[in-house]
């Protein structure tokens, strides 16, 4: 991003008093219905849910709060219908299966994904953290988890592991997918909270987008961290809650003492539901970029290939293997540059801040003529193209622009610059034959840019066995059997009341 | 980098050099002892240390063995210079270039006689002895036509080949030898979450090196103890980047000269760029600093001052004399650089230069000047006029590569409020288990020792 045009943006929200979109198109696929997905934690409790509200956006959500999340049979069995939802979600997505032609090659894509929404990153992490704790559940003290726990957890994982990939739109962070659509005054940190993100785009009538989101940042809370305010409430719930039920794990005892945790809960998620559902229409009544349907198309095999995957048993490693993670590396490096270039090609505004940083020019076609010069060693066609822009360019001879009208093909190389009026004249040279579709006409308004959506050379994958060299000289002692001391009696399960009062917050 | 021995030895610093054949020469017989065993020999060196000559040397001697040799390094560049260096020093030796489509090498070289550009799959049927590389076109060779079967891969720059290019690449030969300067820019990746796999034996982001030293920590690294570019007035500031490794220049002091003509009648509008010049012939260094303002990236007041630095160089007639020449002669455009941290810098310098009528001077990120050389060069300084110092201005590698390019004398431009950046308490970095260092804080101080070491070249402009 442009240091220019984000200090431009930041003068001009200042002075009209709300943000200002950054893009003219939508770069994100949108589901219909996008199951949203909001939790908290309990404070220092990275890998546990304390509570868990799911549900297609735009209607009502369901809560799983387990009262003691610490509490392993509590714990499981309130997020039992959750685990329970979710599977039969992704199953019933990957059902309706379209083909698809590739070369002489027919494969079998399914025809939708389930498109997960969250409230921000934190919580795409947060899920991640409890999709790997759920993945690889042992039966403990023999009592065999619900499988449903175990595969949802896998899915979890998937969907956090994926969402690495830029332009993905399977595991949607609305902080990021508003961020990404709207210039804010936000600092990246302060991005994170939905309400303060909406209040700079929305803010009340008569309110600066700068105090109206300062407003909101002191009254809504989006999680999953807690703050010390809502820990200090969910503690003591907590203690009434353990005592009342006095070790017991019983849902007929459980289930009518968790209730003031559950409306504790409800009224936290409450606003951040209604804030994710404003959000996502917001951004829908953006009309789609071109794109958007070919990254999903990519999104919908990654989930076809996980369900597919999960059907023959789904066992996943818990790292990457130095190849797994050489191969995702490149990926994610390819998806970037794809991404960006297809969202400044289609869309003006996204092309500005390369138009500032001298990485791309616009004008107006003065002149485009046929020539022959000798390439290396033949004579051959090649057309020559005068652009006349309304500012001054700056750019070295050789450099090689893409026509945003022919990105995917040939680029045209930079071969003099003179001043031309207020602005330049450019000379550029096609890299190709010239074809009445790689020519724009005279007088025509266009763009070239160092952006290409022209695909990368083909790239084979690393050989199976790791070299010498990514191989450990010792081989790593072999771990201890997953269920190892499963035949001692189970240790006691860590509980609060079990646990010593630290002492309230003074 | 001179090959020792081809000139008087009274202009070179003989204690320096005898220790550095010793060493190149245990890591020769290292390597030697471990032929056809899946081992490998590392060699550490400072800013140029003569990499190039001794991997060029040690090629041919393979190759006197009979040995079949995989040559590579991660960019074409590198390659293709690496390819002129061992013709330079095996003129008889048949050397065969594997390229990628439109990655020729330049006329000149590619017609040395024995030079040969084959496709993959005809190197490997002739089965060349000799195949120079980049890391990538490699790997895909060794996928794709399946070229391999060498007895030794020498990787050149190992310390920029990232662990994932290794990782094919590393396939081809069993025993390897890894040549590389550790001061330099570690392998980078843009997207957001590139630390992902930081401190994991997987990580694709670490180096050959790191990869190889993790897996198998009996592996010998050697320290080459010499630099053959700088002199020993840069010597100090190179240090900087380079904290557990002593090493000496080749060339004693005062053998390298840098001469300018006087300023002539009606300069005083360049006094301050004069003055620069001045102090960097003398000195061999020169920190010019315009006067502090929040400026952007490719801020046209700076980039205005280095073309004139540039442009000045050459009105006065510079002339340079060095342990390879008898006597002085005039500096050309090819030996001047101009080093910058970001592409718009490049572009709008490369611009101005271009109208300048210096078409000659390179101008290039740090990144891509990286294992060259210069007589002179004219840094941008990465926190010139920066308002707040972030992971990337701060990288240590960044300033080394710009600050040890140049054979004669450095000017460094920036702006006088940089160093108070580096005041009080260095920013909070993010912890990795299992990886130790510290790009920021290793910068922060290397940074805050060239501002110091700079402090007696500072010219106000």
């Amino acid at each position: 991003m442009s240091t220019a045009l984000d200090a431009l943006f930041v003068g001009r929200i200042y002075d009209s008093g709300r943000a200002m979109r950054r893009t003219t198109l939508r770069h994100t696929h949108l589901a219909d219905q996008p199951l949203g997905i909001a939790m908290w934690r309990l404070g220092g409790e990275r890998f546990r849910a304390a509570a868990i509200a799911w549900g297609p956006l735009g209607g009502p959500f369901e809560l799983a709060v387990a009262g003691e999340p610490r509490n392993r049979d509590l714990y499981f069995a309130a997020l039992a219908p959750f685990a329970a939802d979710l599977c039969l979600r992704v199953r019933s997505a990957a059902d309706a299966k379209v083909a698809r032609q590739r070369g002489r090659r027919t494969e079998l894509l399914p025809a939708g994904a389930l498109q997960v929404v969250v409230p921000n990153r934190t919580t795409v992490g947060a899920l991640g953290l409890l999709g790997r704790y759920l993945a690889y559940l042992s039966d403990r003290g023999g009592v065999t988890p619900d499988p449903a726990l175990i595969e949802a957890g896998k899915h979890l994982r998937f969907y956090a592991r994926h969402a690495r990939v830029p332009g993905q739109a399977l595991l949607l962070p609305l902080d990021r997918l508003v961020a990404e659509h709207w210039a804010t005054l936000l600092s990246p940190f302060e991005q994170a909270n939905l309400a303060a993100l909406d209040a700079q785009i929305e803010p009340p009538a008569g309110t600066h987008a700068f105090h109206a989101s300062a407003a909101a940042e002191a009254l809504a809370r989006i999680g999953p961290e807690p703050t010390e305010d809502i820990d200090r409430v969910t503690d003591a719930l907590l203690a009434e809650f353990n005592t009342a039920r006095g070790g017991s794990t019983d849902p007929a005892v459980v289930e009518p003492l968790a209730r003031p945790l559950r409306d504790h809960y409800r009224r936290l998620i409450e606003p951040v539901w209604q804030l994710m559902d404003h959000a996502v229409a917001r951004e829908r009544r953006l009309p789609a970029a071109p794109s958007v349907q070919r990254r999903f198309e990519g999104d919908r095999e990654a989930f076809g290939r996980h369900v597919d995957w999960m059907a023959g048993g789904g066992r996943y490693r818990t790292t990457d293997t130095p190849r797994q993670a050489a191969m995702t590396l490149r990926r994610l490096e390819d998806a970037l540059a794809r991404y960006d270039a297809d969202k400044a090609v289609e869309d003006a505004a996204c092309m500005v801040p390369y138009l500032l940083d001298g990485d791309a020019v616009r004008g107006v076609v003065a002149s485009v003529n046929e020539h022959r010069v000798v390439a290396r060693v033949r004579s051959v066609r090649r057309a020559l193209m005068t652009l006349d822009t309304d500012d001054p360019a700056v750019l070295p001879a050789h450099k090689r622009l893409w026509w945003t009208a022919t990105a995917h093909d040939h680029p045209w190389e930079v071969q003099a610059v003179q001043p031309h009026g207020l602005g330049s004249r450019i000379t550029l040279m096609l890299d190709a034959a010239p074809t009445p579709a790689r020519l724009p006409g005279a007088g025509d308004r266009v763009t070239l840019s160092v952006l290409h959506t022209r695909p990368d050379a083909y790239r084979l994958a690393p050989p199976l066995e790791a070299p010498w060299t990514h191989r450990p000289a010792l081989p790593p002692p072999l771990p201890e059997p997953i269920d190892t001391g499963d035949a001692e009696p189970p240790s006691a399960a860590v509980d609060g009341t079990a646990l010593p009062d630290p002492g309230r917050y003074t | 980098m001179t090959p020792p021995g081809t000139i008087t030895q009274s202009k070179f610093d003989g204690a320096v050099i005898t220790a550095a054949e010793a060493v190149e020469d245990a890591m020769r017989s290292d390597l030697l002892t471990r032929l056809g065993q899946e081992a490998a020999v590392v060699a550490a060196a400072p800013a140029g240390a003569g990499k190039s000559h001794f991997v060029s040397a040690t090629v041919g001697q393979l190759r006197a063995e009979g040995l079949r040799v995989a040559l590579v390094a991660p960019t074409n560049e590198q390659v293709q210079s690496l390819v002129a260096r061992v013709k330079q020093l095996n003129p008889d030796l048949p050397v065969a270039f594997v390229h990628a489509h439109g990655r020729d090498l330049p006329a000149a070289i590619a017609a040395l006689p024995g030079v040969t550009q084959p496709s993959a799959a005809d190197a490997q049927t002739h089965g060349d002895k000799l195949v120079i590389a980049t890391v990538d076109k490699l790997a895909d060779a060794f996928l794709r036509d399946g070229l391999g079967g060498f007895d030794v891969l020498v990787i050149d720059e190992a310390f920029q080949a990232d662990a994932a290019r290794y990782y094919t690449a590393a396939g081809v030969a069993p025993t390897h030898l890894l040549v590389g300067d550790t001061g330099q820019l570690d392998p980078f990746s843009p997207i957001d979450d590139a630390t992902y796999w930081r401190g994991g034996p997987e990580d694709p982001l670490q180096t050959a090196v790191g990869v190889l030293l993790r897996n198998h920590p009996a592996t010998v690294v050697h320290r080459i103890p010499i630099t053959w570019r700088l002199d020993p007035r840069a010597v100090p500031v190179a240090r900087c980047f380079y904290p557990a490794h002593a090493f000496g220049a080749a060339v004693r002091p005062g053998v390298r000269e840098l001469r300018l003509t006087r300023p002539g009648p009606g300069s005083r509008s360049l006094a301050a760029v004069d003055h620069a010049l001045d102090e960097a012939a003398t000195h061999g260094w020169a920190h010019v600093t315009l006067p502090g303002a929040p400026v952007l990236t490719a801020d046209p007041v700076t980039a205005s001052l280095i073309r004139d630095l540039v442009h000045r160089l050459f009105a006065r007639s510079a002339r340079a004399n060095c342990e390879n020449r008898d006597s002085a002669s005039d500096l050309r455009p090819a030996d001047v650089a101009v080093g910058v941290s970001h592409n718009d810098q490049k572009d709008l310098l490369r611009a101005l230069l271009d109208d300048a009528g210096l078409t000659g001077v390179t101008v290039d990120t740090a990144n891509r000047l990286q294992g060259l050389t210069f007589e002179v060069v004219v840094a941008w300084h990465p926190l010139a006029g920066s308002p707040v110092t972030d992971a990337f201005h701060l990288d240590p590698g960044r300033l080394c590569v710009l600050l040890t390019r140049h054979r004669q004398a450095c000017v460094v431009v920036g702006r006088d409020t940089d160093r108070a950046l580096l005041e009080g308490v260095p920013p909070a970095t993010p912890g990795f288990l299992g990886w130790d260092p510290d790009p920021v804080l290793d910068g922060w101080d290397a940074h805050e020792g060239v501002f110091r070491l700079l402090e007696p070249h500072v010219i106000q402009a």
